[in-house]
Parts: C-alpha cells; structure tokens; sequence
C-alpha cells in the first residue's frame, strides 16, 4: 500500500479498514447490521475491551502486564470461592474488584522496589495466580454462587445493551480522560517515553508507575465482576486466553489517532475492527479457530501498511 | 603520506563542522588531532570511516597509498581501504571471554557441526601476544582494566600480522576517554608499538598533557578549519590552548533582537514571583565530595552568573548531576536558599527546593522525542495547566517568543523534529518557566547552531537579571569569558582556582587552558 503522510487517511488506516469491513460486510449479508448481531458482537467482547483498557495504561506507562489473563481467572475464581464460604453477593463482587486491585498493586511493587523488569514480574504472578486459581476449588469449577435475583440485574438491558456493556463504555471514557487530559495520564506517558527525562523532571516515576499497574488491576477486577456477576458462576479456564487478543488490541492501538503511542482511542477503533471481522468470519462459516488467523492478519496488515514510525511505539 | 584528505568540507544545517580542511598523516608516526568540541574532529573520523560524506561540490580528494577516492561511500569501503577505527565505546560483551568477544569480530572458526574452541583460542593467543598485551584469552571482560579492555579493542581492529599488513591507517576516536589517568600511560606505550609496526595512528582525544608526551605530529582543528598541522617539536601547550580558542565573541555580539515579552512576565501569567535582590548566596556547597568529587566549597549569589569549567576528568560531568540530585552526595553540606539539603537527595527534591538542571546529553536526559513540544515544556508542573487550555496556549506562545523557538505554532508537533538548537531552547523554557531560585546549564551550548547560541546567551542574562542564580558548565568554555562575573576551575574534584572580572584574572586564555590541559 502507498505510504500515506500526515493525512487523515494515513492516521486512521485501522478506522478505513473498520468502515470498510461494515459496509462490505452490510452489502454482503445486511443482518451483521442487525441490532442483535451489532449486540451480541459487542457483548462477545466486552472482557477483551476491558482488559486492553488496562493493558492500555500498562503499556502507556512503558512497561507489560502479561499476568492480566491469569488476574482475571483468579479474581473471578477468589470470588466466587468467597460466595461459595457464604458471602454475600455484594461481598463477592467486592472480592472480585479487591483481588484484581491487589495482584495489580502486586506486580507494581515488584516491578518498582525489587527493580525486576515487568515481563519477568508478570510472567512469574501469572504462573502464581493461575495456581490459586486451580487450587481455590482443587482444579473444579464453582458453579451458582451468585442468586438468580443478582444475575438478572446483570442480564438488564439498558438501551439495548447489557449492562456490561456500559460498564466497558465508561471505562473508555475515564481512561481516555485520565490519559489524555489529566497531569497524571502526562505523566503516564513521560514515564514511559523516557523514565530518565521525567525523573529529571521530578515527576516520581516509580509512584507513577507503581499506581499504572494498580490501576491495571482494578480494571481487571471489573472485568471479573461482572464476570461472575453475569453469570454466577466461575471457571478454571478462564482467563488466559483472553491475553492474546486484548495485546493484538493494544498493539494496534498504536497505528491510529496517536501515532506510535498506545492510545485508548485507538484501542476502542482496533477492538472494534477486529469484533466485526469475527463477527463477519462468523457469519461465513469460518470455524472458531478462525478469529485468531483474523486477528494476526490483521495486526501484521495495518502495521505494514502504515509508515515506519508506526510500526512500533517510540521510544525516548 | 600514507593517506592524505584534501578539502574536505562537511555541511549540516545551519553549521559547517568541516570547511575545507586538508590532512596528511604519515607511516610510523603518532597524529594527535586536537580541538575544542564542537571543531570538527569527530566529523572528520566519521567522513575517513564512511559514516558521514564531504560535500559533493567541494572537490574533496581522499588518498590512500596512491588510491584516490572522492569520498568513502560506507564503513564496509573503509574497511576493504584498510582504514581501522577503535571508537570511544569498548567492543566488548560483558561476561564473554576475551577469546570469545575476538571471535564474535573476527569469525567463528567451525568445523561444520561445532566452533573450534581451540582455534578460537589459539588465535586469541596470537592477537594477545602480538600486541604485548598481558592477559589470559579466558579472562573474562567483566575482570578486565579500562586501559585492557582499550587494547583488546585496538588489538581486533588491526588483526593478525597477515590482516594487519593491509591497515593503512589506525583510528583511536577518544578511545583512551575511559582509562583512568594512571592506565594512560600503559595505553599510549601500546599506541607506539603500532606505530612502530610502519602504521600511521590518527588520535582524536581530550587529554592533551599526556597524549602531546607521545605523539609526532599535530593537527589543530577550530570551527571546522585546520588552525595548525605540523611536528609537536615546534609547539607546545600555551600555542595550542591559544589556537583551540574560538575566535568569534558571540557572547559579546549576542545582540539578540528583543523579543516582545520578557521571562518576568511569563512568570506573573504563571503567577511566579522571584526574590528579590540578595546578597546572601542562595545555593553554597561546602566540603562537598561525591564520585570524581573531592571536597567542593562555593556559593553563588542569585543574579549571579558563576562559570565552571575543568578539564573532562576533573569532575565538571558529575557536578550538576550532584546539584540536580541524581548523584549521590557522600559527604558534605549542600545549602539552598537557607535550607539545608538531605543527604538522600532526588531530582524531584532538588526541584521543590528551587534547583533546576538542563542537563547535557540533550536526547537522553534532556527532552523526551516523541512527546510533543508543549508535553515537554510543561511537563514539571503539569498540575498547573490541568484543565486550562488557554494559560497552556499563553504559556506556550510567550515561551516560544521567548525562546525564539522556531517555527511558531507548533507545540504540538513531535520534539524529536526540531532542530537540536530549538530542542534546546524548548528544554530552557521547560526550566526556566518554573521560576527557579538556582538554574544550573551542563554545557547548554553542546551541538546549537550559532542563532540559538545567541538567544541562549541571551535567556541567560535575562534570567540572570530577573535574580535567577545561574551556574554554567561548558565545554566551550570561552564562551563565558563574555557572561560570567566569577569562574571556577576544577582539578582532580577540587577548586584550584578562581577568575573573577573584577580582578581581571577572567580571560579567554586563562579560561581555555584550565579546560584543555
């Protein structure tokens, strides 16, 4: 493709392939425009989207957060061990956000005072959280925890969409606000553009970056809840595979709106190019394993298409 | 001569780093080229290795035995003209062997399945004795001296006797800056053994003392011109130092037209006040030691411009890092404004105390790249702009007027895009903004095209009027013959002297010579 400078074109390429995806996808079978199809699309990747809104900030304050998989399926497993003790369904919800929040403040300390570098961090908490998350319940599911009457609440549309689905919604909206427009989300960035500028310029990057992954984990403590909140029940399984495709989000984020930046609005365009593309996938036939050739052809084709000082976050 | 460069002339934006400049270096003889930063030196290593190229209508001529070329298109064309460079970073991995680190340069001999170990070895060995050098081929690097470690690197440059046959010139490109001054000699004994072997050796370096002790001839470059080519045995270090000095006066001609609003009054939008006029010393260090440090006493008044000057190893580098915060003091007091300092100090402690470093190395430590010009200017004191565009869009507009930064309207472009005087006057603003009691500069000069060096003289009196205490590090040094009242010159961590105006000891020539020697 023709590298394209400074244009709208060229900053939104990932926005061109979404709009062209609906409307080729419209032309083809006009039920992907089916308010149903839009909604159980959306749905279908409301942890995805949550899960990169943290990954976002992770990756903005220049470090990565590979537990975070592994931090959902642990949240969702510790709180519905809790509901299975007896506790009550705002405990429970409450355990799901506590936990995500805790492993998150984890990964910060240990990235920040112990000075490891927060692959290695993650990696190792993953593998630690995924143990809990087995041993919880001896490697069984815990399955009803939560009583019909929560679950329903949960299963309240609002406009047509799931609750859940506002939920990730506003999340998009605070990050985008607290990246873009606070000192802190500034600050974010320096840290993670260039560690060595921003402490010259007294900004206190290990605070900085310590609240980045605690804030990470907060996020994927939402995401948890209304995990179980949704469903009641919590299981073994849960959890890594949603890693993949939530890093293919923000790695794409990169390419439009702020070039070579992890950005929170390019990551609301690339979850949602690649959700119609599945969904699109869907449609024709294409088997499951289908969504993870869509996502990586996709991925590689819109970082190739840009110009090269997209193709990876700067750096300095 | 075995290699002659004629005209050579390197442009750059806004800076000529080589004006038709001619050079000839002969077999056998040690060539020191010798300059202030900022002359020409490294362009000219960079042109002889192929990195940058002499300008295409400036009839450069470069002579290798008999072979002429116009210019040498890549390092590889350096390399098969027999040209060997030792840069001023060691080629060495840590925690390889010696033996291993030779053979990642020179090749790994196999057998088709696995790396001959003892081929590796022996020819480890070889190079080692060679080039006289003491050390074990399994010694790890990690246990290797600085002044080891610089052989080695010599010795893989040259090669063998075989591969050394086709050297026509050794480059050492500041390669000795990481010896201690103890190793030097060492080193520089090392350096004749080459040239002993029929090979000229092309010297760029900062320690003059020693290195004048070694080497045959000379070359003087200044602004890009050679001032000087000739044998040692007709000079010596006062005619030198005297033809390292710049000879334009910026500083004096730094007229800059008058921008139309003044640093004051960017301080009352932010509503920042500076005290007033005082005369007791609002920063005063005294017995202070740290690394290179050994027992510092001064103070500086504010409205006060103090120089500080010395030679690459007297300490002039760790200073403002100390000041700043962002190198550990050991002992010592270190008093701003009254307060005394804690010993853990931190960037971001110096700052709240009312010390701001513009510190050198300006990619690195200075601006963040791909953050955008505002990004960084406010980047200090962002919770001042939350949430207010429009004292963001004044601040930025009288900061660029200020500053003169260039073009206007752009503070929402990538920092990495301006040119390195406009970086410049960008991080001075980011700095400056905050309204600092003490404003230390770590060479703010380094790498400014000549307009910016003006207005950046310029901000400095202002600042300096506006009772803001400044202290300057530079390396180029005659620069502050023209703006400091008071200098002082550092030796081996300490201050063994001081020039003041007011007694006339504050001269280009007595500035220079405490830098150069």
């Amino acid at each position: 493709m023709k590298k394209l400078k400074n244009s709208f074109l060229s900053h939104y390429v990932l926005l061109w392939v979404l709009i062209v995806l609906v409307i080729g996808g419209a032309i083809w079978n006009p039920t992907v425009l089916n308010p149903s199809n839009l909604s159980s699309m959306i749905t279908g990747r409301v942890t995805v989207g949550i899960m990169a809104v943290a990954m976002t900030i992770c990756m903005a304050a220049g470090e990565m957060d590979i537990s975070l998989g592994y931090m959902l399926g642990t949240s969702i497993m510790v709180s519905a061990f809790a509901g299975m003790r007896g506790a009550s369904p705002a405990v429970v919800l409450l355990v799901a956000l506590l936990t995500g929040t805790l492993f998150g403040a984890l990964n910060g300390f240990l990235v920040v005072v112990i000075k490891i570098p927060s692959t290695i961090v993650t990696l190792g908490s993953g593998m630690i959280m995924y143990s809990i998350s087995m041993g919880m319940n001896n490697s069984k599911s815990i399955t009803a925890v939560l009583p019909g009457t929560v679950t329903a609440i949960f299963k309240t549309r609002i406009l047509g969409f799931l609750p859940c689905v506002w939920a990730m919604l506003l999340l998009f909206i605070l990050a985008y606000w607290m990246l873009e427009h606070t000192p802190f989300g500034k600050q974010i960035y320096a840290v993670g553009f260039s560690p060595r500028v921003a402490h010259l310029a007294g900004i206190p990057t290990n605070l900085v970056k310590f609240l980045s992954f605690t804030l990470c984990g907060a996020i994927v403590g939402v995401a948890a809840a209304f995990n179980i909140g949704q469903t009641g029940n919590a299981y073994v399984s849960t959890g890594p595979s949603y890693l993949m495709p939530c890093l293919a989000v923000v790695f794409l984020s990169i390419t439009t709106h702020k070039i070579g930046r992890y950005n929170i609005v390019g990551t609301f365009i690339a979850l949602f190019t690649l959700a119609v593309a599945y969904n699109i996938a869907g449609m024709a036939g294409a088997p499951f394993w289908f969504e993870n050739i869509a996502n990586g052809i996709i991925l590689l084709g819109v970082v190739l298409a840009n110009g090269e000082d997209s193709r990876s976050a700067h750096k300095g | 001569m075995a290699i002659t460069a004629k005209n050579i002339s390197v442009t750059f934006p806004g800076v000529k780093a080589l004006d038709s400049a001619n050079f000839g270096f002969c077999e056998g003889r040690i060539h020191a080229v010798l300059g202030a930063n900022g002359s020409g030196k490294s362009t000219l290593v960079k042109v002889l290795t192929g990195i940058y190229h002499a300008d295409r209508d400036c009839g450069a001529e470069i002579t290798i035995d008999g072979q002429t070329v116009r210019d040498i298109v890549s390092p590889k064309q350096a390399h098969d003209l027999g040209i060997r460079v030792v840069h001023q970073e060691s080629p060495l991995i840590f925690s390889f062997s010696v033996a291993e680190c030779i053979a990642l340069f020179k090749g790994y001999p196999t057998n088709g399945i696995k790396v001959k170990w003892d081929a590796v070895r022996q020819y480890a060995q070889k190079l080692l004795t060679l080039y006289h050098i003491n050390v074990s081929p399994e010694t790890l690097t990690d246990n290797l001296s600085a002044a080891d470690r610089n052989m080695i690197a010599m010795a893989m440059a040259m090669g063998d006797e075989e591969e050394s046959r086709q050297t026509r010139i050794l480059i050492l490109d500041e390669a000795d800056a990481s010896i201690p001054e103890a190793e030097t000699e060492e080193f520089l004994a090392h350096v004749r053994h080459v040239a002993d072997m029929g090979i000229p050796v092309l010297m760029v370096t900062h320690r003059m003392k020693e290195v004048i002790g070694y080497c045959d001839d000379v070359t003087i470059l200044n602004g890009g011109r050679v001032v000087y080519s000739g044998l040692k045995s007709n000079i010596n270090e006062d005619f030198i130092v005297s033809r390292m000095i710049r000879q334009t006066d910026e500083t004096l001609s730094a007229k800059a037209e008058q921008a139309s609003c003044r640093i004051t009054d960017l301080w009352r939008v932010l509503g920042r006040q500076q005290n007033g006029a005082n005369e007791r010393p609002v920063l005063s260090v005294e017995e202070l030691t740290a690394k290179n440090l050994n027992g510092i006493t001064f103070s500086v008044r504010s409205g006060e411009i103090l120089g500080v000057i010395g030679n690459p190893d007297s300490g002039v580098r760790e200073l403002p890092m100390v000041l700043g915060g962002d190198m550990p003091i050991q002992s010592g007091r270190y008093v701003v404004d009254g307060r005394e300092m804690e010993r853990r100090l931190t960037p971001r402690k110096c700052y709240q105390a009312g010390v701001n470093v513009l510190p050198c190395d300006r990619p690195v430590r200075g601006g963040i790249m791909s953050c955008t010009l505002c990004e960084n200017v406010l980047m200090p004191n962002q919770k001042q702009f939350w949430n207010k565009p429009g004292l963001v869009k004044k601040t930025m507009n009288m900061s660029m007027e200020i500053f003169d930064i260039q073009p206007r309207n752009s503070s929402a472009t990538l920092f990495g895009k301006f040119s390195g005087g406009n970086q410049q006057k960008a991080i001075m603003a980011k700095w400056l903004c905050t309204c600092p009691k003490v404003f230390v500069l770590d060479d703010p000069t380094y790498g400014v095209d000549p307009a910016s060096r003006i207005r950046i003289f310029t901000a400095m009196r202002e600042a300096a009027a506006a009772n803001v205490a400044m202290i300057v590090f530079s390396t180029e040094p005659e620069q502050l013959a023209g703006l400091c009242s008071r200098v002082l010159a550092l030796h081996s961590g300490r201050i063994v002297a001081e020039l003041k105006e007011s007694d006339g000891t504050l001269d280009r020539n007595s500035i220079a010579k405490w830098c150069y020697t």
